[in-house]
Formats: structure tokens, C-alpha cells, sequence
């Protein structure tokens, strides 16, 4: 190594520091193809240079137009406002439960014939359902009478409130989050 | 005979699942048009916190399931209508959720063909097929869809929890504001 390689070594990093190219480039290349010791050193100082700033992939078809729409997204104007975009106050809610509940005794206490009508046009899927759920409860009840004679129903009642009491706890905590939310906005 | 026998079973099984897949569309193109800001929060919901939602989704229809089982033990007429209502009201949030999903899902889709700015009816249509098509598929498509659904009723319950908060009004003084 003469004092032209060492030479070379502050222009190699200056150059990769500074992005310089053209002919220090130029002059680098040349030395570098007939002197072993500058080669190697050149070759780690550019797989230094690689590995602090990897070279950046190639975007992909639509990346842009993918960007651009997630912004949109981002930014898009409220959507246009429906007759239902709140939910009603509860007395209304509470009317139509009154009139869906009246609906269905209605419906189930109706003359049936055989099979039951409303079983077959009616209320078909949601009568097949009822009685899905109905097996379930018989099946879990008669579980629980296995292990605990006599306290099936309690336990399927037992577990019917701990169900609700979670729905409970997770409304509160949505309550609060909103709080939350609203208060820092 | 057996085997066309077979193939009319098939064919009505297709066609009864592809008559429940359109009613569902149905419903959920009417709710999307009804109330369009109420499943973009929806959606907003399910994006912010979709751990969150499926969870409360999987305890509300549990609850729901367990709820009515309970009122079917019920001997005589009271107890099969109130758990035909309970059914009721957890078909409406299903499907108000599933709505939701099916857009989002859409949307998505619907980006992976270079469609950035597709039409909401495009969203819930190519969302709602995509849901139904993989809900065929044992086991694996029945929890993608069931998960859509639980995460669907979950976002349902966390907007309404932001419609139905209790808010608590300003104390008289306690903003600067004098007492007349």
C-alpha cells in the first residue's frame, strides 16, 4: 500500500459520504481494478456503506394510487347522513320490542294445524333456530344434572347471568372509552 | 335414481343457501342505505379495535344463545315469544354488523383489483360474496365467518354503546358560566 492508496481510502469514503460520482468515480475504479490491497478495502468499505443504508426495493404497480386511496380514506368527508345514523331513544325501541313481542304471541299462538304453519312459511328458520336452542339448553342442563343432580337449571341460570353481567362490564368500559375520547378531542 | 336424487339434494342446498345469501344482501343494502353513517362507525369500531369487538360479539351472542335457552325451558307460550324476540333482536344487530364487515372486507377486496374508490354498493356486494363463498368451506370458512360475524355484532354494540352514553351535563358556574 504506497501513500496513492491511502490516498484513495479518504477519497473512497468521501466520495460514498458526499454520493460523488463522475470522474473521482472514475479515478477510483481504475486504481481499484490493478491494486489488490485498495480492492478488498473498497469492497468492505462499500458492504459498510450497504449495510448502514440498505438499498431501497422497488415500489410496486399501484403503490401510489394505494397510498393515495388509504388518505382519501383517511380524509373523506363524513358519509352523507341517513334517516337511522343514531340509534332511536330507548322509549322507541322499547315500542317496538312491545309490538315485536304482541307479533310473535300472535304468530305462535295462532290454530297451527298439523306441523304448525308458522313453523313452515312464517317463521321457518328462526322457528328451527328456537328449537336448536332449545335442545341446547335441555343438553346443557342435562350435562350439568349429571355431574350436579337437581342443579342443572341453576347452573344453565348461572351462567346466563355471568354472560350478562359481561355484556354489562363491556358496555361500561365502552361508556368510559368514549368518555375518554370525547373529552380529548 | 339414488345418485339424481343426491344431485336435487345438492341443488336445493345451493339454492336455499344462495336464497339466505341474497336475503341477508338484501337486508344489509337496506340498513347500508338507511342509516350509511351509522356502519361507517361501524366500521370505524371494528377497524379501532376488532380484538375487542369479537370478543364482545362472542359474549353477546353467548349470552343470547343462553338467554333463550333458558326462556324455551319455560313451559307454555311466554317463554317461546320472548325468546323468538330475543332471536329477533340478535338477527337485526347480526345483520346491522355483518354489513359492516362485508364492507370493510369489500373495500379490501376490492383494493387487491386496483379499485381505489369503489361505490358502496360494490363494497357490500363483493364483501358479502367473498364472506358467503368462504363460509362454505368446512371448518376454516365457518370460522372466518363466524369471526366476521362476532367482530360485526361487537362493532354493532360499540357504536350503540356511543349513541346511548349517558352524558353528564355541564355544572351551573363550573365553565365560567354565572348562576342567574
Amino acid at each position: 500500500m504506497n501513500h496513492g492508496c491511502n490516498a484513495l481510502a479518504g477519497t473512497l469514503i468521501s466520495a460514498l459520504e458526499e454520493g460523488r460520482s463522475g470522474a473521482v468515480r472514475d479515478a477510483a475504479s481504475s486504481h481499484v481494478a490493478h491494486c489488490t490491497s485498495c480492492r478488498e478495502r473498497a469492497g468492505a468499505i462499500v458492504a459498510m456503506a450497504e449495510g448502514l443504508d440498505p438499498p431501497i426495493p422497488a415500489l410496486g404497480p399501484g403503490f401510489v394510487a394505494r397510498v393515495m386511496a388509504e388518505i382519501q380514506e383517511h380524509d373523506a368527508p363524513p358519509a352523507p347522513a341517513g334517516a337511522y345514523d343514531r340509534l332511536p331513544p330507548f322509549w322507541q325501541l322499547g315500542g317496538a320490542m312491545a309490538l315485536l313481542v304482541a307479533l310473535s304471541a300472535m304468530v305462535l299462538a295462532s290454530p297451527s294445524g298439523d306441523g304448525g304453519w308458522h313453523a313452515r312459511a312464517l317463521t321457518g328458520f328462526l322457528d328451527r333456530a328456537l328449537s336448536f336452542l332449545a335442545a341446547v339448553g335441555e343438553g346443557v342442563r342435562g350435562l350439568w344434572d349429571t355431574a350436579l343432580p337437581g342443579q342443572g337449571l341453576a347452573i344453565l341460570a348461572g351462567l346466563a347471568l355471568v354472560a350478562t353481567l359481561l355484556n354489562v362490564a363491556f358496555a361500561v368500559s365502552a361508556f368510559r372509552r368514549r368518555g375518554r375520547e370525547k373529552t380529548v378531542e | 335414481m339414488g345418485s339424481w336424487d343426491a344431485l336435487a339434494t345438492w341443488l336445493l342446498r345451493g339454492c336455499t343457501y344462495g336464497g339466505i345469501m341474497l336475503a341477508t344482501f338484501a337486508a344489509m343494502t337496506l340498513i347500508t342505505a338507511a342509516a350509511p353513517g351509522f356502519v361507517k362507525r361501524e366500521r370505524d369500531a371494528a377497524r379501532a379495535g376488532m380484538r375487542r369487538c369479537f370478543l364482545w360479539g362472542a359474549v353477546f351472542l353467548t349470552n343470547v344463545a343462553l338467554l333463550c335457552a333458558l326462556l324455551l325451558l319455560v313451559d307454555g307460550l311466554v317463554g317461546r315469544v320472548l325468546a323468538l324476540a330475543v332471536l329477533v333482536v340478535a338477527l337485526v344487530v347480526g345483520l346491522a354488523g355483518l354489513s359492516a364487515i362485508a364492507a370493510e372486507v369489500g373495500r379490501r377486496v376490492l383494493m387487491l383489483a386496483e379499485s381505489y374508490e369503489p361505490n358502496a354498493l360494490a363494497r357490500l356486494a363483493v364483501g358479502t360474496l367473498v364472506l358467503f363463498f368462504t363460509g362454505v368451506v368446512p371448518v376454516l370458512g365457518w370460522l372466518v365467518f363466524a369471526g366476521a360475524l362476532l367482530t360485526g355484532v361487537g362493532a354493532f354494540l360499540e357504536t350503540a354503546a356511543e349513541d346511548y352514553r349517558p352524558t353528564r351535563r355541564p355544572v351551573e358556574g363550573a365553565l365560567g358560566v354565572a348562576a342567574k
